[in-house]
């Protein structure tokens, strides 16, 4: 069956159709085009000839003209829309005019820089012109660089090496610093959060660098969609910015399908696995031989998913079509090697992680099936234009967890196509990283007095580095006057970039067959771990946390491991707390938060039964960061017993951790809550919400601001839910033998709250608030 | 780290709204008023003031075992020799050469690292000058790397301890930073640095640990420096001296610079005299042996044996001997002299308790492609089976790997072709 059969046929089916709970149908849309810009020189007309290219889309068009006026641009536009050309056009064109002229390309991850540059190169090649064009990132050999530096028309690279390896040796640079003419940022949407605020802070530190040597340069940013693009873009670059979002590329016919998996057990409100339900959907569709692409929301459920698929086609087929996984720990050759493998069709299915929601060339599939959602609109959009082709049909479908706000979108579907999407939030002037890059900057180039850098305190904070003996004050300049290197010591992502090595150890020769990032390697790599590697599995034999190194066997069980991650979290200082009427107390301040794998759980394949558990052996990881918090009054709690006050507490605190995210338009894994029955520091029951990134960006600072709204809906959640005593879907599933964990999480909400059900109005719909704040 | 990083993020917060401190303009007037001369003279000009100090040392004096005046003796063209320089660009006399030494301001390669100190040494009539340049606060950089590339200026043979990757990048960094053009990008570009450390790692690689240039001055020059202090420390001294304007500490910084490039000179004329005269400075089996690869390597094989024989004479240590030996040997097999290769791979084999693999190996290809002597070649095979099977290991320390595969495929081979 094609992909037109198959809807059909997925149509009439009854007991699938009857878990959809949502099927639109994108119609097709033509291209809109315009002529090449007169300017535009012959030569590279000739080669956009030769590739079939005789005019331009809409949006390349408009881009084109902006940047020739020397404006700044952001443009927003579907993936395999041709936003390329909107940058590389103008660069090439630049180039042509005048060979001194260079430009610097960046990409959020090495994988991009390098199609970027293969694209490129075969541009370049049809034109036989002499442009070189290097990627310089950390796998640049040191023999290269030099050329790279004195030569490179266009230069690829991602921000961490800019930070780090260019930057802090800018006076190698001179020729790219003079005549630096355009910055392309790609893939914008990405620098949010913590990694945005970096960013913009490096955005400031090159501006810097550019007026030393005397260039201005214009820069093109490319957006997925985005609530606020060019606000994002103004903020990271700190300049105006034009916003280009007509479309003009043609789009083929598209269905996006929601899909709950049915209740198998209405009282505790469990529902079939999004896991199971994926495997089974998108074995039809492999089977049916259309090329399809998978998003699983953890490494782990990437391989599960690859395991299961790799059996479910070869028990149909006979023979195995390749299904392959693709996430954060395989090793670019391998990565390599699949993007290929996709593109050329030779590949039928892949697994991956958000890995590859970026522009990754991987052609264009089929159908993409998300598993879970992946946590924002954006983020959704991104995955499931995965799949779509510019003619032709395709299909995506979003199978729901049954986590609560899963359970809100699938069957909230208005919400999910009527709000704008996330905004990329930044906080450049996050004093943690604002600190960072101040000494970066200081390193760089001395300060002058008068000089800006973001805030308007600049000098106050020299003065403090001053005191600090971090700066020299003399000559109306700040001079650098430590001895070490500050860029070494800063890493634009929130995990550590020290990655932890898998070795693989079966055979006599060692070899390594991936990497994970030190944050994730005490759940993934303990002792015992099974450790699933493209559908392979391993046993962790001896994890040398010192060295970052993990050394496993090959082994074939039945079972998979799931670490359990015990937190604790100590008050470290209250910047500011309030007293409200019902004596409810909030907080907001700095905290420090221990995590610890202290055991393992064995989990069969298919059945998911407990097989058994094990303990874990490893050190502590430490966080500093921001967090508000709530003690509860004891009036409302003395009336229960340690038991239920403890499960009360444990489903607000699940339900906190998955509604938060909408108020904040941030990732789940971005915030984090805990909860004390008796905290030691305020002394009584508290829950606390605490920013994932160590200093914070300001999450939990909006919670102890919005407290009413979000412990609000938090309630209407838990009393919506058609579940009886507690399920996945509110306050998780219930563990008690007796007594209602739900009515007692209800009464101590509505302690927190300070009213109880019967005084509250009728409110509005919970998805139609939160969304304007 | 992170709790250093939340005092400074509270620091700075109450920082925020509390008065600023006025301490630090009181810090700031101290630090321009007191500025000393560190024993030296201030320099002024359009650039601002920096301070310079001169040492000189008469010709005649001594740095450890080397006198200063030898330098006369010195051979342009030797020096060449074993600087690697390009001939062409070699024809420099004595006083074309600039040795120089910088202190810096922390140990890595990023812009933000200075050079506070820059020691220049240069022979000017009968005497060594130690010039001396050092910045006593950041404003006054520019005027030192000013003075700096005027004074290299005329000269175009520079010399450093490791600079070709520490010094100079560095002080090219800071150049480009202030806009100054200077001669060091030029020298590098025309291949005219001479860096030591490679050439003397080439001497005296197998006889020291290691060959930095405070072991080299103890073993190789007999200097010994009293009251010294460690390079790591330097950039902290030049912080505390900012701070607090006591010349003590950054006296004897000075003092380690001087001493620095002395032993520089020094170390270029003994190295000028090894090559020179090898057999008039008395070398050891070490040296001998470090000599001759390095002919060796510069493709003069007639020097090389001889600096292979005479390493083979001194024979203090037996391990250097072997692998003489070994180099020799193969020279001459090079060369098709075959007796004296011969004799020698017969003299390791000799030896009482030999455990060396690769003469018998030798042996048994000479025999079998020269002579055409199956029966000698044979033997030869069967005594290198069963060395390797007695030692156990199939890795000779330097000469790679032996494969007892290869080896059986030989002694296969040569029974074939005694067969007939």
């Amino acid at each position: 069956m094609n992909i037109e059969q198959l809807t059909d046929y997925i149509k009439k089916d009854k007991k699938f159709m009857s878990n959809v709970t949502y099927w639109k149908t994108i119609e097709a849309k033509e291209g809109i085009f315009v002529p090449f810009p007169n300017w535009l020189e012959k030569e590279i007309v000739q080669v956009l000839n030769k590739k079939g290219i005789d005019k331009l889309y809409l949006h390349q068009g408009l881009t084109l003209n902006l940047v020739r006026q020397g404006k700044n641009v952001v443009i927003v536009t579907p993936t395999a829309s041709g936003k390329t050309l909107c940058y590389n056009l103008p660069v090439l064109n630049e180039i042509f005019n005048n060979q001194d002229t260079r430009s610097l390309y960046l990409f959020p991850t090495k994988a991009l820089s390098q199609d970027q540059v293969s694209e490129l190169h075969e541009m370049i090649t049809l034109m036989g012109r002499d442009i070189k064009t290097y990627t310089y990132d950390g796998d640049t050999p040191v023999t290269a660089r030099k050329a790279i530096r004195q030569a490179g028309h266009i230069v690829v690279t991602n921000p961490d090496m800019l930070h780090s390896g260019i930057m802090p040796h800018h006076t190698k640079w001179v020729k790219l610093f003079e005549n630096l003419k355009y910055v392309v940022i790609d893939e914008m949407h990405t620098y949010r959060g913590v990694f945005g605020s970096h960013m913009a802070n490096v955005i400031r530190r090159l501006k810097r660098i550019c007026r030393f040597y005397g260039s201005n340069p214009t820069f093109i940013c490319c957006s997925a969609t985005i609530a606020n693009p060019q606000e994002l873009a103004e903020k990271i670059i700190e300049e105006p910015v034009e916003l280009v979002d007509k479309n003009g590329a043609p789009t083929g016919k598209k269905h996006l399908i929601f899909y709950n998996p049915p209740l198998v057990n209405k009282e505790l409100g469990i529902r079939r696995s999004s896991l199971l339900e994926t495997r089974q959907i998108a074995g039809q569709l492999i089977s049916n031989g259309i090329q399809s692409i998978v998003f699983a929301r953890s490494r782990l459920m990437v391989e599960v998913l690859v395991t299961y698929l790799k059996n479910l086609v070869k028990d149909k087929l006979g023979n195995s079509k390749e299904i392959r996984g693709y996430r954060g720990g395989y090793l670019p050759t391998e990565r390599r090697q699949i993007e290929k493998g996709l593109r050329s069709g030779d590949i039928m299915g892949v697994v991956s992680t958000n890995a590859l929601e970026l522009g990754i060339d991987i052609g264009s599939l089929e159908a993409s099936i998300i598993c879970g959602y992946p946590g924002s609109i954006a983020s959704t959009w991104q995955q499931a234009g995965r799949a779509g082709r510019r003619s032709g049909t395709s299909m995506a479908i979003l199978v729901a967890s049954s986590s609560p706000l899963d359970q809100y979108i699938i069957q909230h579907p208005e919400y999910f196509l009527e709000s704008t999407p996330e905004s990329g939030l930044i906080n450049p002037n996050n004093l943690y990283i604002l600190l960072s890059h101040i000494k970066c900057a200081a390193f760089e180039l001395p300060f002058e007095e008068g000089e800006e850098f973001g805030v308007e305190t600049l000098e106050e904070i020299l003065a403090f580095l001053e005191e600090q003996k971090v700066l020299r004050h003399v000559g109306n300049r700040w001079h650098w006057m430590t001895d070490n290197f500050p860029a070494n010591s800063i890493s634009l992502r929130s995990a550590s970039d020290e990655n932890f090595i898998i070795i693989d150890i079966t055979r006599p020769e060692p070899r390594v067959i991936g990497e994970t990032d030190s944050f994730s390697a005490p759940m993934l790599l303990h002792e015992e771990a099974i450790y699933i590697h493209e559908g392979s599995q391993y046993q962790v034999e001896k994890l040398d946390f010192e060295e970052k190194k993990a050394y496993v066997r090959r082994v074939d069980v039945d079972y998979y491991t799931d670490a359990n991650l015990a937190v604790d979290l100590k008050v470290l200082d209250v910047f500011e707390e309030q007293q409200e009427v019902n004596t409810l107390i909030r907080a907001y301040g700095e905290v420090m938060v221990t995590a610890m794998v202290t055991m393992f759980k064995k989990i069969k394949f298919h059945t998911h039964e407990n097989l058994g558990w094990g303990r874990v052996h490893l050190p502590e990881m430490e966080t500093h960061t921001t967090a508000c918090w709530f003690s509860i009054p004891e009036t409302i709690t003395d009336q229960f017993g340690q038991d239920d006050l403890q499960n009360g507490l444990m489903g607000i605190a699940h339900v906190l951790g998955h509604i938060c995210p909408i108020f904040l338009m941030c990732d789940i894994r971005d915030i984090n809550v805990v909860y004390h029955t008796r905290s030691p520091f305020t002394r009584k029951p508290t829950i606390y919400i605490y920013d994932s990134h160590p200093g914070g960006v300001g999450f939990s600072n909006k919670i102890y601001e919005i407290y009413r709204e979000v412990f609000d809906r938090c309630r209407e959640i838990i009393e919506n839910c058609s579940c009886t005593e507690g399920c996945p879907s509110c306050i998780g599933p219930s563990v008690r033998e007796e007594g209602n964990s739900k009515n007692i999480a209800l009464k101590i909400l509505g302690g927190i709250l300070g009213d109880t059900q019967s005084q509250r109005k009728a409110k509005s719909n919970f998805y139609q608030l939160p969304f304007q704040t | 780290m992170i709790p250093n990083l939340r005092e400074k993020l509270k620091a700075i917060s109450t920082n925020c709204h509390s008065k600023p401190k006025t301490e630090n303009s009181d810090n700031k007037s101290d630090c321009s008023y007191n500025r000393g001369n560190l024993g030296g003279h201030i320099i002024s000009s359009q650039w601002g003031h920096h301070v310079c100090k001169k040492s000189i040392y008469p010709i005649d004096d001594s740095y450890g075992i080397v006198t200063f005046k030898k330098i006369r003796d010195v051979n342009p063209s030797i020096v060449s020799q074993w600087a690697r320089l390009d001939e062409t660009l070699a024809s420099f006399s004595i006083h074309d050469l600039i040795f120089l030494d910088t202190e810096t301001t922390g140990l890595s390669l990023g812009v933000g690292t200075l050079a506070f100190l820059i020691g220049l040494g240069y022979f000017e009539e009968n005497n060594f000058v130690v010039e001396q340049h050092v910045m006593r606060d950041f404003d006054e950089e520019l005027s030192m790397l000013n003075e700096v590339a005027k004074a290299i200026g005329h000269r175009k043979a520079l010399v450093s301890f490791n600079g070709k990757s520490y010094d100079y990048p560095l002080l090219e960094n800071r150049m480009v930073f202030n806009r100054i053009s200077s001669y060091i990008s030029t020298a590098k570009n025309n291949n005219l640095h001479i860096d030591l450390l490679h050439p003397s790692r080439r001497i005296w690689s197998s006889m020291l640990d290691s060959c930095s240039l405070t072991s080299l001055e103890e073993k190789i020059l007999q200097y010994y420096r009293e009251d010294d202090i460690p390079g790591r420390e330097i950039p902290n001294i030049y912080y505390q001296y900012l701070q607090d304007r006591d010349e003590t500490l950054i006296g004897k910084v000075l003092d380690h610079n001087t001493k620095d490039i002395l032993a520089m000179v020094a170390l270029f004329i003994r190295l000028s005299q090894i090559y020179q005269s090898p057999d008039q400075v008395g070398l050891n089996c070490y040296e001998w042996l470090g000599l001759a690869k390095s002919w060796e390597n510069q493709g003069d094989d007639e020097r090389a044996i001889y600096c292979y024989s005479k390493c083979i004479e001194k024979g203090e240590d037996q391990n250097i001997i072997l692998d003489a030996k070994n180099r020799l040997a193969i020279l001459y097999k090079r060369s098709r002299k075959w007796k004296q290769a011969i004799e020698i791979w017969q003299s390791i084999i000799d030896r009482e308790g030999n455990l060396r693999i690769f003469p018998l190996i030798e042996m048994a290809k000479y025999y079998e492609h020269h002579e055409k002597n199956y029966d000698k070649a044979l033997m030869y095979t069967d005594r290198a089976i069963k060395l390797l099977k007695n030692i156990g290991m199939n890795r000779e320390p330097g000469y790679g790997i032996y494969d007892i595969d290869a080896i059986y495929h030989r002694r296969n081979r040569l029974i074939r072709k005694k067969k007939g």
